[in-house]
């Protein structure tokens, strides 16, 4: 018998789900608010939630990573009667385990709830699924909804053998995640071994991943264990594995199913009880349309895949990680810990971060170089390539917002709607006013030292001048 | 060589890429002129105070560091500055082929891990590569 919460305002709703849920033999509670759901979702046992999206005092989906963590980590589904892709996609990013239209019968309803209770019956059977409170996540920081749903993906993970696919863009921490499913897995005390497929030249990956005897090529002058035998008990860690030559693709998807391989001049084969974990920035399923990487491969790679997410779409978490990252640099470079100014936090957030979290740790290095003895982080420590485009896509902003102002008064806005205007005028009114702000900041950074704002911009020394001139713009130093 | 925090001008004039190279008396000569011979700007260390020196102050920019651990005491002592890696690429190089002193090796989450009796060009071959990965720009940040 389980206990299922049913958070939702509608009071006819909770009286249809409760019948169905007495009715399969589970007890029952109700909350009319995501404040008393909440609350008994934390004082209960709960095993399964029924959720609203639409409450009277927020968002259940802005409630979703709160419920889920709570003690007995429920499964949460959630039920609106406004269905929407981007709202489903949401949900079942941040850990849902359903997402569901009101308008459905009962007895569909019923469904998502049946698998959701085999699901944790069987992982509780299992009893090696770590929560992820108990998670060793080291430099994994942040905890908004969408990083705690893959941490949540991790502790699965770590409780079984299964490969897994760590996706993302560059600089999301994919090896990050891949040693936290080893850390916390049975293998933690075996190896973690490394396979970086990009920074591996062709001619040497099948000799390093697979080892060779004595003489097997011009040049093994002596015998190598391969980087699979090296796993052996423990994980093997295949980094950028879209990079791996599609020659060598058959040869490791036969080490996979089998565990067994032969040495490069070897007339024996060895075993390697070795957990695959691979990671990607690039687009799989994209190459096998292509050619270049194979379905096969990419099938066994794909048993449990952990997408993770950009930067820019956990944002949340960006002031947590550079208060986390700061102290780290200030504590390895003997510094005093830095405050960080409002606007310091605010340039931070605005920004998009292409580069995710190393471009972010990056960026926090280069401030403290700035910074140096200073006690407070100001956005001027940033570097100017990030302050440059916060600045730029503020007055964007600003200027379209303005021009949308005119242009409605005129009848006409852009953009969206016609007349457009013409490519041309728009062009150099957005060079014009980029050309005016760039060299304020640049002179601004290098505080009129015109040599180096000639090194941070990349412009010649007439150039320069040229631009400065034509803005009025002081050339002091 | 060390490389002391002077004034902010020194970094910023950097270049865009930190790669060391740490070899314990001059160990490993052969590799040491091979990397020498790549058009490619490296620091070099001798010893591992002036490693730990130039550990302890800010990159800005990405780092790979090269490290011959020409003895088991000389790899427990690189596992020691361990945390001081956090961000940096590591090739590293081992002084014998025990399946403990590899295990301890991958301690370190090396990219690139291989032998002091190994060929030099291969841990040349890896170097350029690396460094050609991280100059690209899909590769922002460190």
């Amino acid at each position: 018998m389980a206990h299922i919460l049913i958070i939702d305002d509608d009071e006819s709703t909770r009286y249809s789900l409760s019948r169905m849920v007495r009715r399969m033999g589970h007890t029952c509670a109700t909350a009319p608010t995501l404040r008393e759901g909440i609350g008994k979702a934390t004082s209960e046992e709960v095993d399964v939630v029924f959720l609203d999206v639409r409450m009277p005092d927020g968002s259940g989906l802005d409630a979703l990573p709160a419920i889920r963590h709570t003690g007995s980590s429920p499964e949460v589904i959630i039920i609106t009667g406004y269905g929407d892709p981007d709202g489903a996609e949401l949900a079942l990013k941040s850990g849902a385990w359903d997402y569901m239209e009101k308008g459905f019968s009962v007895k569909k309803m019923s469904l998502p709830l049946i698998r959701a209770l085999q699901f944790r019956e069987e992982r509780n059977t299992r009893g090696q699924a770590r929560s992820v409170i108990s998670l060793k996540r080291e430099d994994i920081v942040g905890s908004s909804s969408r990083l705690m749903a893959c941490l949540d993906q991790v502790a699965s993970a770590a409780g079984s053998d299964t490969n897994v696919l760590v996706t993302g863009e560059t600089g999301t921490g994919k090896e990050l995640f891949a040693r936290a499913i080893h850390e916390n897995s049975p293998r933690a005390k075996r190896s973690f071994v490394v396979v970086d497929c990009a920074a591996l030249p062709e001619t040497l990956v099948e000799s390093l991943l697979f080892g060779h005897e004595k003489g097997a090529f011009t040049g093994a002058d002596k015998v190598r264990e391969g980087l699979i035998r090296q796993a052996d008990g423990g994980t093997l860690f295949l980094d950028e594995v879209g990079e791996l030559p599609i020659s060598l693709q058959k040869a490791f998807l036969r080490v996979l199913q089998e565990h067994r391989f032969r040495p490069l001049g070897s007339a024996r084969e060895l075993k390697s009880d070795f957990r695959l974990v691979a990671a990607t920035n690039r687009d799989l399923d994209r190459m096998v349309q292509e050619g270049s990487f194979r379905e096969d491969l990419l099938f066994r790679l794909k048993s449990f895949t952990i997408e993770l997410p950009p930067l820019r779409e956990r944002r949340e978490d960006i002031k947590e990680l550079a208060r986390y990252h700061t102290d780290q640099f200030c504590d390895t470079y003997g510094l005093a810990p830095k405050g960080f100014s409002p606007e310091f936090i605010g340039t931070l957030l605005a920004y998009t971060w292409p580069g995710n979290v190393r471009e972010l740790v990056n960026s926090l290095d280069r401030a403290l170089i700035a910074a140096r003895f200073d006690p407070t982080l100001f956005p001027a420590h940033l570097p100017l390539d990030v302050r440059v485009e916060v600045r730029r896509s503020s007055l964007q902003r600003k200027t379209t917002s303005e021009e949308n102002l005119v242009d409605v008064a005129k009848g006409a806005s852009y953009p969206g709607s016609y007349p457009l205007p013409k490519l041309r005028e728009l062009r150099e009114r957005l060079i014009e006013q980029t050309e005016r702000q760039y060299p304020q900041d640049l002179m601004a950074l290098c505080h009129g030292d015109r040599f180096k704002a000639c090194e941070l911009s990349g412009l010649s020394e007439s150039r320069l001048y040229a631009i400065l001139r034509k803005y009025n713009i002081p050339m002091s130093g | 060589m060390t490389y002391a925090m002077n004034n902010r001008t020194d970094w910023e004039m950097k270049p865009k890429m930190n790669i060391l190279f740490y070899a314990r008396n001059g160990a490993a000569k052969g590799l040491e002129e091979t990397i020498r011979s790549l058009p490619l700007d490296v620091e070099f260390y001798r010893n591992a105070s002036e490693l730990l020196e130039r550990l302890r102050h800010p990159f800005g920019d990405p780092a790979i560091a090269v490290l011959v651990a020409e003895s088991t005491e000389c790899l427990e002592e690189l596992l020691v500055l361990r945390h001081l890696f956090r961000n940096v690429r590591i090739i590293l190089i081992l002084p014998e082929r025990e399946s403990s002193t590899v295990s301890k090796g991958h301690d370190l989450h090396a990219r690139f891990l291989t032998y002091i009796d190994s060929d030099p060009a291969e841990v040349a071959l890896v170097l350029n590569k690396m460094v050609e990965k991280l100059k690209a720009p899909a590769h922002k940040g460190l």
